[in-house]
């Protein structure tokens, strides 16, 4: 995103609703600043400027700097996924799509997330970790596109700079190795330079009770109750 | 993963906060089921959401979304995303959904035991969940939680923190009421999962701190 300076008269009503704070006054026009602008469109789509001194800039849709907006603006769609958002129908469709089976602990990093932002670059802090432990990062995720292997957990070198507002690492573990896993991931927390929301995904036994919430009780974890809940209405419903 | 998950706040200020999220399986169930997410849609207007949302139209509520122009635009991929604030009316969603049996899954985020009781009131069987574990790294990073309860409600940080400032400062200023300010916070929500009632009570409760 840009600012006209010739349009802008300074009234400064957009800078509030950057989530990046990338918007400053210089000089008495407002002016983004490019390394922390996450092309998220807010700026724009709330319409508040009064002149229409904001615009999307060509330099916006071209690579590299386009993945920023496929990572950071919700109604963009991925081209290698279809699916608007930064990640994928995961819990959502679990009832159909049966992806997270009973056994196995679907789990999702996002980075940069509750609205600090994160260069690509700095989920490696994790997923190398990952990668050598053998976990498979999920393959319809958007993130796992722009590892030069997935099998390494390395980003591309032409987007690692990049800053988007959040990126997720997702994968399946089966559940034997959560220990394991989960201490690396505690241990990339202290290590990263930026914020991470850690989610999991599980399935409920067939008397309504969810046994991983004991489970990560005992290994330390306070389990907030605010849960997401896939309500079993999908068809056609897969139970394994 | 986690576009409703992680709302932050005390147990209390959630109640009264249910995100409702259902769409088909890509590549499974979508192909020719427009119809069943119109119908789905038409429900929920009938009982009426709190706010809701498209990113295919990129529209909400507090963007003026005209209910029957949205329906109309709705495609075999198009997810519905919405919350609710009164409970008795999210059942009667769930409840109409179950007797059509329309196929399409549903998610809903809420405290956990509400939503288990909720699926037995209806005769539904919950079938996997989403567990926030929290938020880990440089924390410092973060605004103050009493801001974080407002931005974690769009899971895509459209909302700012910056605005959310402003907002509460005009409210306390008596600049404007706090039904205006929710509705300018929920505007950059396309979605439509901010729920603005929550945040006009907690607007309320702190102009009565």
């Amino acid at each position: 995103m840009k600012i006209y300076e010739d349009k802008c008269i300074g009234c400064e009503n957009c800078i509030p609703y950057c989530a990046m704070n990338a918007i400053s006054m210089v000089d008495g026009i407002a002016v983004i600043d490019q390394e922390e602008c996450v092309e998220c469109g807010v700026c724009l789509r709330v319409e508040r400027c009064p002149v229409d001194a904001i615009y999307e800039n060509e330099e916006s849709n071209q690579w590299p700097r386009s993945v920023r907006k496929v990572f950071s603006d919700a109604t963009a769609k991925h081209e290698n996924t279809g699916v608007r958002g930064r990640g994928t129908e995961e819990v959502k469709t679990n009832d159909v799509t049966a992806r997270f089976k009973r056994g196995f602990i679907g789990v999702a990093l996002e980075f940069g997330r509750p609205g600090v932002g994160t260069k690509l670059k700095d989920v490696e802090v994790i997923t190398e970790a990952l990668a050598k432990e053998g976990v498979e990062f999920e393959p319809k995720n958007p993130l796992t596109f722009l590892f030069t292997d997935a099998s390494t957990g390395k980003i591309r070198e032409d987007v690692r700079e990049e800053k988007v507002l959040s990126a997720i690492v997702e994968f399946v573990i089966p559940e034997e190795k959560i220990e394991k896993i989960f201490s690396l991931i505690q241990e990339a927390a202290d290590k990263t330079e930026t914020v991470f929301s850690w989610g999991l995904v599980a399935r409920f036994d067939d008397e309504g009770n969810l046994p991983i919430v004991d489970k990560l009780e005992k290994m330390g974890f306070r389990v907030p109750r605010n849960m997401k809940i896939n309500v079993g209405l999908g068809r056609p419903l897969r139970e394994e | 993963m986690t576009h409703s998950l992680h709302r932050i706040g005390s147990s209390d200020n959630k109640q009264g906060d249910y995100v409702f999220i259902s769409r088909p399986a890509m590549g499974i169930n979508h192909e020719g089921c427009a119809p069943r997410i119109r119908r789905s849609l038409q429900i929920i207007f009938e009982v009426g959401p709190t706010n809701l949302g498209s990113l295919t139209t990129k529209e909400n509520m507090a963007l003026g979304l005209n209910p029957e122009e949205m329906i109309s635009k709705m495609e075999d991929n198009s997810p519905i995303m919405c919350c609710f604030h009164d409970r008795e009316k999210i059942k009667e969603v769930l409840t109409r959904l179950k007797e059509e049996d329309l196929g399409l899954s549903v998610v809903v985020t809420g405290e956990m035991e509400d939503v288990v009781e909720l699926c037995r009131e209806v005769g539904l069987k919950p079938h996997s969940a989403g567990i926030s574990l929290g938020i880990y790294g440089k924390t410092e990073l973060l605004p103050e939680e009493d801001v974080l309860c407002f931005t974690t409600m769009c899971g895509h940080a459209m909302v700012s923190a910056g605005i959310v400032k402003q907002m509460k400062e005009s409210v306390k200023k008596g600049i404007m009421s706090s039904e205006e300010a929710a509705n300018i916070l929920s505007a950059p929500c396309l979605c439509g999962i901010f729920n603005n009632v929550k945040a006009q009570k907690m607007l309320d409760e702190e102009c009565e701190k």
